[in-house]
């Protein structure tokens, strides 16, 4: 399958009291066309700058240090920031947690959609009416006539990332980039608006990037799935492979702190101690290692590089013994 | 938990909101009962009426009808005094764990609080308590000279915890109290809570929209929708035997961490019909069986009884055969 | 180390403040000449070396008249700030706390009287108690109340809302250990924009209510007044009315831009 989107080595930095921190840290992976990735990671990991990159939005002081961002081939950095804003919505698209920061208040719906079609396509005011009808279809609303003349106030949170979702397919976008855009909505909808987007994508050969601190929605959308730590990747690999098999000791321990109804009530929660760290300088170690039950010396001496195998990428300077199960299985 | 006494009970609460505009029913006869010992865990999502629960029971708020019962009190009899010295009983932690705590004040002038304001030990004895606490939560004592700004979500939520155990009250209610924590370190938060149960025998309510963390933590589950509870009954039954179509949905919607898709790819179009009598089922809107049925739009609701650990509130709650 | 770190928040805006204002205070200490002293020196004189600001027309040292003028004007307006910030925030929090009719009654009465010109209240009020350093204080600071209780009563509205305070009543604290342990500290920062913003209107009212002869009056002079006395000879003996005004000015400015600073950190904290 032909590579739609790709990263090398991609490096943000943040201020920080001590000078330059890196939030992004070194990170690489690729997104073929239409399928269905899931970045997770805690706060801190850079899952969210990741995406902000992609889309060119990173506002300074937060600066891309260094890396390439490749779509179809075209390195981003290349393209001016003018050229870009017909990307922007066009070919790759970006929605939120939350709706009502894409969403002007006093604007109806309608009318808000139809201004993003205008932006990409030459139609008529008639036209981009019914197109933007049609979207809001598209994206399971069956009262789209009210909802097209509805404020955003009037409407759920459900509802209203319904309507952004529309919005953002206005460009007809090959890439569209989730940041936690299910977090902020109950259960039921979040079902509901993964489902969306699963059929979206495949529908409209459309490659999503979902990025998530939630593990089970990662495992029920995605087809691939990117762990993020500390700014790194440290695994990378199908979802099938990755809950029934994880490698990476914070994988592993990410899957054992989860909390639903398969979890043994008797029994304390296997937690990982100590906690995500803040973005800083690089250094040369595992960033995992503080908190990992099989750190040994080298990993607090080198980074561990992304190895590619049949399971996919690991950065572990042991997860070759993971692999084997010598060790503790989930 | 073991004995039958009831710590926390209430019976028919309703509390409605009037703006300006309209009045918003958040609670509507609300009844419920929690064990000593025992963890009631009471679930819904947002804008079912949790919160202002949690609020009624921890008298910080009025109900227009019905009554809380707090270690056989009824609060609207006590006066002022009387429910400030009872609060001591009754403690919270809430969801963010920055903004509940005062950003003025270090960790030390933070936890002593409740003690001052209870008349608890000694100026010296406090010290120590304020040392205990800290280790109890599992936070060095070095952390008293902190700020809450300058702490991480996850010690800033054990500071709460422990602020919260000074008074050394019976009752519990954790609002959502994980909520906002990163997964790994709510495992930590969880471990912690359910050891402090154990350690002091305390009574929690436990407040959440996750199910999944409802299920580890709780003896008996509540679940509410819209303002009123639509189901109740222990862990077990709710979640093997749901008979409610909300809980169902509810169950059903978990996305949980296999590798296994569960979620229902065809249904994403969203179920919106008109809304309905008072005191009908405010659920028939976004039910599936209730949409098509007349009762449920104009038949007032009672509660059904399964066995004496699980009630309902439906006029067509689904059958065994239908739980796999 | 403290001595330093106080300096530099308080940046130059707030180090020359403070200069004028103990200066003033304490012009007796400060003060080169007697200022009442008629006759003393040359009439009219022009600034000099021995006269910084020169002499007015009865050969009294101006730049000591200043400084006394100073201290009154500084006086009344910082006793009427501080009159407003007492009686306006308690205005404020009690409309904030009990909502409901007495809310509305405060609130209402607070918008009626800034609805009132400031002169035309001020002219009603000292008519009645008659001109003096007490009833500038009570006429600066009723007119300043009510935008400090506007002040108040928001803020304490959005405090009461947040979760430190429900756990503070959680934690058995009395609601007035509430407000003024918990919720004060909290509403400090904005207290003291408005403390100095209020300064500077009322440095502004005092001056202006002296200059129309409804303030301070002779032999004694404030800056109001040492401007009424200078302003119609403004060609000959521009340096009567330069100073004073000067004053005037710099003051207001340097409360204006010590509140502006305190607003800028407050919300830059909020951001972080």
């Amino acid at each position: 399958m032909k590579k739609l989107l790709e990263i090398e080595e991609l490096m943000v930095s943040v201020p920080s009291s001590n000078g330059d921190a890196y939030a992004v840290a070194g990170i690489s992976f690729s997104v073929a066309e239409g399928s269905k990735v899931a970045i997770v990671g805690e706060s801190g990991s850079g899952k969210s700058l990741t995406g902000f990159s992609v889309m060119k939005l990173l506002k300074s002081p937060v600066k891309k240090v260094s890396g390439k961002i490749l779509l179809n081939e075209v390195d981003l950095d290349l393209i001016s920031d003018e050229d870009f804003r017909k990307y922007r919505g066009g070919q790759i698209a970006m929605i939120y947690q939350d709706p009502m920061s894409s969403l002007n208040p006093i604007t109806r719906i309608g009318k808000q959609i139809v201004e993003s079609i205008l932006i990409h396509e030459q139609l008529s005011k008639s036209d981009a009416k019914t197109r933007a009808i049609e979207l809001l279809k598209n994206v399971g609303i069956t009262d789209a006539e009210r909802v097209y003349n509805s404020f955003p106030f009037e409407m759920s949170g459900g509802m209203l990332q319904r309507a952004i979702i529309a919005m953002s397919l206005s460009g007809n976008p090959r890439l569209l980039i989730a940041d936690e855009a299910t977090t902020a909505l109950d259960v039921t909808t979040q079902a509901r608006v993964l489902a969306l987007l699963d059929s979206l994508a495949t529908e409209r050969n459309m490659a999503i990037i979902l990025i998530t601190h939630d593990l089970g929605v990662a495992a029920q959308f995605a087809d691939e799935v990117i762990v993020m730590y500390a700014g790194k990747v440290v695994e990378q690999g199908s979802v099938a492979r990755i809950f029934s098999n994880p490698i990476h000791p914070y994988t592993r321990g990410l899957l054992n702190s989860r909390c639903d109804q398969t979890v043994d009530t008797n029994k304390p929660i296997k937690s990982i101690s100590g906690q995500p760290p803040n973005p800083g300088r690089l250094e040369n170690k595992c960033a995992f290692a503080n908190r990992c039950d099989h750190a040994i010396q080298i990993c607090l001496e080198a980074q561990p590089l992304l190895e590619v195998s049949e399971h996919g990428r690991v950065a572990c300077f042991r997860s070759i013994e993971f692999m084997d199960d010598s060790l503790e299985k989930p | 938990m073991n004995s039958q006494n009831i710590l926390v009970e209430t019976v028919g609460l309703t509390r409605t909101f009037k703006s300006s505009r309209r009045e918003v029913a958040a609670l509507k006869d609300v009844s419920l009962k929690i064990h000593e010992g025992e963890t009631l865990a009471l679930v819904g999502e947002s804008g079912s009426g949790k919160s202002t629960t949690a609020k009624l029971i921890l008298g910080l708020d009025e109900p227009d009808a019905g009554r809380v019962v707090v270690l056989g009190k009824e609060l609207s009899s006590l006066n002022a005094n009387q429910l400030r010295k009872l609060r001591s009983q009754i403690q919270v932690v809430q969801q963010n764990p920055y903004s509940q705590l005062n950003r003025r004040k270090s960790v030390f002038q933070i936890i002593e609080t409740p003690l001052e304001a209870f008349g608890i030990g000694t100026v010296n004895e406090r010290k120590q308590i304020i040392a205990q606490l800290l280790k109890s939560v599992g936070l060095d004592e070095s952390f008293s000279n902190r700020r809450a700004h300058e702490l991480s979500g996850g010690q800033c939520q054990r500071i709460a915890i422990a602020r919260a155990l000074a008074p050394e009250p019976k009752i519990l209610v954790l609002d959502e109290a994980v909520s906002a924590l990163d997964l790994s370190i709510r495992a930590q938060i969880i471990n912690l809570l359910k050891k402090i149960q154990q350690e002091r025998n305390l009574t929690y309510l436990f407040i959440t929209h996750d199910l999944g963390v409802a299920h580890y933590m709780a003896d008996s589950v509540a679940v509410m929708y819209n303002g009123r509870i639509v189901e109740k009954g222990s862990r077990l039954e709710i979640f093997s035997k749901p008979r409610h179509p909300y809980t169902k949905s509810l169950l059903d919607a978990i996305p949980l961490a296999t590798p296994n898709k569960t979620l229902n790819q065809d249904k994403f179009i969203e179920v919106h019909n008109a809304p309905n009598q008072a005191d009908a089922c405010a659920y028939r809107s976004r039910c599936l069986i209730g949409s098509t049925k007349q009762e449920c739009a104009s038949e007032k609701l009672d509660e059904t009884f399964g066995n004496v650990q699980h009630s309902w509130f439906c006029h067509f709650p689904l059958s065994l055969k239908e739980n796999i | 180390m403290r001595v330093t770190k106080v300096l530099r928040k308080l940046q130059l805006s707030g180090i020359l403040l403070c200069v004028i204002v103990i200066v003033s205070l304490f012009a007796n200490i400060f003060s080169p000449h007697d200022p009442f002293e008629i006759g003393a020196s040359e009439p009219f004189a022009s600034p000099s070396w021995s006269h910084w600001f020169g002499t007015d027309d009865l050969g009294r040292d101006l730049f000591s008249r200043v400084l006394f003028g100073g201290r009154l004007t500084i006086f009344i307006a910082l006793a009427a700030t501080v009159f407003a910030l007492i009686f306006g925030t308690a205005w404020g929090l009690l409309a904030g706390l009990r909502k409901g009719w007495m809310d509305e009654i405060l609130m209402r009465s607070a918008d009626a009287m800034m609805a009132i010109p400031g002169i035309l209240f001020a002219l009603v009020c000292i008519s009645a108690l008659g001109a003096s350093v007490l009833s500038l204080v009570v006429v600066a600071g009723l007119l300043l109340s009510p935008s400090t209780a506007r002040m108040a009563r928001s803020a304490i509205v959005t405090e009461l809302t947040a979760d430190y305070v429900t756990a503070g009543r959680s934690s058995g604290l009395s609601n007035f250990k509430l407000i003024w342990r918990e919720i004060m500290p909290n509403i400090a920062p904005q207290i003291l924009v408005q403390f100095s913003i209020n300064a500077a209107s009322a440095v502004m009212l005092e001056a202006t209510l002296s200059f129309i002869g409804l303030g301070i009056q002779p032999p004694s002079a404030s800056w109001g007044t040492l401007i009424l006395q200078g302003y119609g000879k403004i060609y000959n003996t521009y340096w009567f009315v330069l100073f004073p005004a000067l004053a005037v000015t710099l003051t207001i400015l340097l409360f204006n831009s010590v509140g502006e600073r305190i607003r800028i950190s407050m919300e830059s904290k909020k951001k972080s």
